[in-house]
């Protein structure tokens, strides 16, 4: 009886929470939609322009925009571009010519693997540096862990980047510095991306764990004669889970975002430097579809964070419904 | 309990990565490829599209006629051409045994198929070649002759361009005429194209001087810093020019001195000018001549380029055939001043006022540096303040880059930034955009100037061509029509490795043909 009536409510949670995901991704759609059209920069001039080399005639614009359509109202073509978004038409790059949905499909695994990559050592190192936070004493290691958290969590990406090509690739030769071409070409923009949220990752732990560590339960475990790491690993670590997994999920947002300067930097044919190209070139529809991709990803990993806090932890589950 | 230290971490998985798999590039004492940097995948290699890297359609396919040093032109794929007396019709005798990289002979069937795919097509219509052109015809399968509307002198330089008029193979398209592989004649052959790079093998069946070298393989490397330190660091061999990886003044200052990296400045092909609205306050003369007046190019050139550019004096760089004569230099800001206070613009306070309206200027520019190129921010800071000094208010109006274009051609401006478009389409193309007021937004259009430019286009013979072009050029300085800034700077360098190389006549050909690599 009992059990029913919990999963019941966390049914009822993840119907709510999808419900509110498909809102917040079609808010998305349109966000970036109406951003690109804001924005100054006329798709069907660059296209004309792009055609013939140089600034187009007035005439030939003309041709163009009614050769894409972009002449028909804005509520008309975004309606008309989200019903072939949802068939997963995202139509042809303004630059190549050639439909965008292939070109996108080719691009996100080099993003969603050099994340992946990220991911992991962020989690390693955040978890780590933060298990070590949470047990040392207060004093001068606690203190240097805490600003070097903080350091590397504020550094910007394209200055890690080029300070360590400069030391990793150029004087000590460790590494290429650029390209995606076996192991080592993964390290700098793995470092880059995993190191600032192995800092946020290592914060959160260390002040969740200790948070944790205070609770009775592990005087309680203490006291039965387990060991330190066993008291980390067994009693502390699941109960600050939840926010550990509310940070990791904003991480693998951001870290996602942050591909759009990594891979531009170190030459990594993926979304981000895919969506750079086409936010310099004017490439609306290949604009939008590399966005609402990598928004996504931002939204869904927070999404999925939080879906996964809720149910490792019902109290979570709760305050959202009282909320 | 050990203390986790996460940059030592880091460095100890880099290590313990890098020696698990070490590459072993770049240790070889000589090598028959030679790598090179690219700023922005290739993208499909269509000569009859406007996408595709202009140096990699280069290398893949052939012109008739060839664009070499100082705007020469030389024979390609045509061993000779006649022009009849009336100018309206040009025959090629087409050179023999060529053959496309599939086997298929490149005969004047072939030619006719390439031409009939943008001869009086709308979409190719800047280009007026395809305009003027109204026939194509294989007279035998040596000869091609085409028939004009009207003579037509720039036509050979056109047809020495890259896009659309370089020769694709008939059978390399789809059954309905789309293009499929890039299959041409030229002394290179595509190996495999991706959003990482591109690989190009030596034809050995090319009918002229075959490369020393094998194979080219480029590498996308999007970022421009990152290009040269792949470059200093041995990744790569080669980087540079307009359209393949190109170099700042600031990145060439790094490089140049270095033992292992060879810095090289090719003659300059483009000049970069300050261009006037004249619906505005620079629509008053002595504005426009008291703005030549105030700016010190040759400050700009040595402060701003680093003494990579040198100070511009006429609308295109000496070397562009018919490029007139240099204007007399224009520094001089006493004059500035004294042509100011004579048009009655009295000095108050930091500026001059006019009838109670105060003389500003909006500069124009874009937020970003187009890739590879000089700070248009720098470069527009140094002009507001050489302007400040005689008085003239200058307001820097920074615009989105890829919305730089359309303002620019709405004339949203009272100052801004103009190029020519280099070789091979100077100058017949730069003059129509910049001088008629059907391009988008052109430099100085009047009447007049429209009507010489007119003149210069369809001249009958080089000697009124010539001076054709001299008074457009005229005219228009005549009008204090623009400033001309600088030559932009054409640099290119390669590891000390690679012999043999020199920078090419135009930024949209790799001329590698004697180069090796030690």
């Amino acid at each position: 009886m009992r059990t029913s009536v919990r999963l019941r409510s966390a049914g009822g949670y993840l119907a709510r929470w999808a419900v509110d995901t498909a809102g917040v991704l079609l808010a998305l759609s349109a966000g970036t939609f109406a951003l690109v059209l804001l924005a100054r920069g006329d798709p069907a001039a660059v296209l004309a322009a792009t055609r013939a080399g140089r600034a187009a005639t007035p005439d030939q614009i003309e041709a163009v925009r009614a050769e894409l359509g972009l002449d028909a109202p804005a509520p008309v073509r975004y309606l008309r571009w989200l019903a072939d978004v949802a068939t997963g038409d995202f139509g042809l790059s303004l630059r190549t010519n050639t439909p965008i949905g292939p070109e996108v499909a080719d691009r996100i695994g080099v993003t969603l693997g050099l994340v992946g990559g990220s991911a992991v050592l962020a989690v390693l190192l955040g978890v780590g540096v933060g298990v070590a936070g949470a047990l040392l004493g207060r004093g001068l290691p606690r203190g240097a862990l805490r600003v070097g958290a903080l350091l590397v969590t504020s550094v910007p990406a394209f200055w890690l980047s080029y300070l360590l090509v400069l030391v990793l690739a150029l004087r000590l030769h460790l590494v290429p510095t650029s390209g995606m071409a076996g192991p080592a070409t993964w390290v700098l923009p793995m470092v880059v991306l995993g190191v600032p949220a192995a800092g946020a990752l290592s914060r959160i732990v260390a002040v969740t764990l200790r948070e944790a560590l205070d609770q009775p339960y592990v005087l309680a475990a203490r006291a039965r004669g387990s060991g330190p790491l066993s008291i980390v690993f067994r009693d502390g670590l699941p109960n600050a889970a939840g926010p550990i997994l509310s940070v990791a999920g904003f991480a693998v947002g951001s870290m996602l975002v942050g591909t759009v300067v990594v891979e531009q930097i170190f030459g990594w044919p993926g979304l981000g430097a895919y969506f750079v190209r086409a936010a310099a070139g004017r490439d609306v529809p290949a604009l939008q579809a590399s966005a609402l991709v990598l928004g996504s990803g931002f939204i869904l990993a927070n999404r999925l964070a939080d879906v996964l806090h809720a149910l490792v932890d019902p109290r979570s589950r709760r305050r959202t419904a009282a909320a | 309990m050990p203390r986790p230290r996460p940059l030592v971490a880091a460095l100890a998985l880099s290590i313990a990565l890098t020696s698990a798999c070490s590459s072993d590039s770049g240790d070889a004492t000589s090598s028959t490829t030679l790598r090179i940097g690219l700023s922005a995948e290739s993208g499909a290699l269509d000569p009859h599209a406007f996408t595709g890297n202009f140096l990699m359609l280069d290398a893949l396919y052939e012109p008739l006629v060839g664009y070499g040093e100082d705007g020469r032109l030389e024979p390609g794929l045509a061993e000779s051409w006649t022009v009849a007396p009336d100018g309206r019709q040009v025959t090629f005798d087409l050179r023999d045994g060529v053959r496309f990289t599939d086997g298929s002979p490149l005969d004047a069937a072939a030619v006719k198929w390439n031409f009939d795919r943008w001869v009086g097509n709308e979409r190719f219509s800047f280009f007026r070649a395809a305009k003027v052109i109204t026939s194509v015809r294989a007279a035998d399968p040596d000869t091609v002759v085409l028939t004009l509307s009207e003579p037509y002198e720039p036509l050979l330089q056109e047809l020495s361009i890259v896009r659309p008029v370089r020769l694709l193979s008939p059978k390399s398209v789809a059954a309905d005429g789309t293009f499929q592989n890039p299959v041409g004649t030229g002394a290179w052959k595509l190996v495999s194209n991706s959003a990482t790079g591109a690989v190009l093998a030596r034809n050995d069946d090319h009918w002229g001087e075959k490369p020393r070298l094998e194979r080219l393989e480029f590498t996308v490397i999007p970022d421009s810093q990152a290009r040269v330190d792949a470059l200093t660091n041995g990744e790569i061999d080669l980087i540079g020019g307009g359209y393949l990886a190109p170099i700042t003044p600031v990145e060439a200052k790094s490089l140049d001195g270095r033992d292992d990296v060879r810095l090289l400045t090719g003659t300059p092909d483009v000049s970069i000018m300050l261009g006037f609205n004249p619906d505005g306050p620079a629509g008053d003369r002595a504005v426009r001549e008291a703005v030549i007046r105030a700016v010190d190019t040759t400050a700009l050139a040595k402060t701003l380029l680093l003494g990579y550019a040198e100070p511009a004096r006429r609308v295109f760089p000496p070397d562009v055939p018919d490029s007139g004569t240099d204007l007399p230099p224009g520094f001089d800001q006493a004059a500035a001043r004294r042509v100011l206070d004579t048009a009655g613009y009295r000095p108050q306070g930091e500026g001059r006022v006019k009838d109670g309206k105060r003389l500003s200027l909006r500069l124009l520019i874009p937020a970003t540096p187009a890739e590879g190129q000089l700070d248009p921010r720098t470069m527009a800071s140094a002009i507001a303040a050489s302007l400040g000094q005689v008085g003239i208010t200058v307001e820097i109006v920074p615009v989105d880059a890829a919305a730089y274009y359309d303002e620019r051609a709405e004339a949203r401006y009272d100052l801004t930034f103009f190029e020519t478009l280099g070789a091979p389409y100077d100058p017949s193309s730069s003059v129509v955009s910049l001088f008629t007021s059907s391009a988008r937004a052109p430099l100085w259009a009047t009447p007049a100037v429209e009507d010489l430019v007119d003149r210069a286009l369809f001249a009958r013979d080089p000697a009124t061509r010539a001076a054709a072009y001299r008074n457009l050029y005229d005219a228009v300085a005549a009008d204090a029509g623009f400033v001309p800034l600088v030559y932009r700077p054409r640099l290119w360098a390669v590891r000390s490795a690679v012999q043999g190389f020199s920078v090419p006549p135009t930024d949209v050909d790799l001329a590698l043909t004697g180069v090796t690599v030690r």
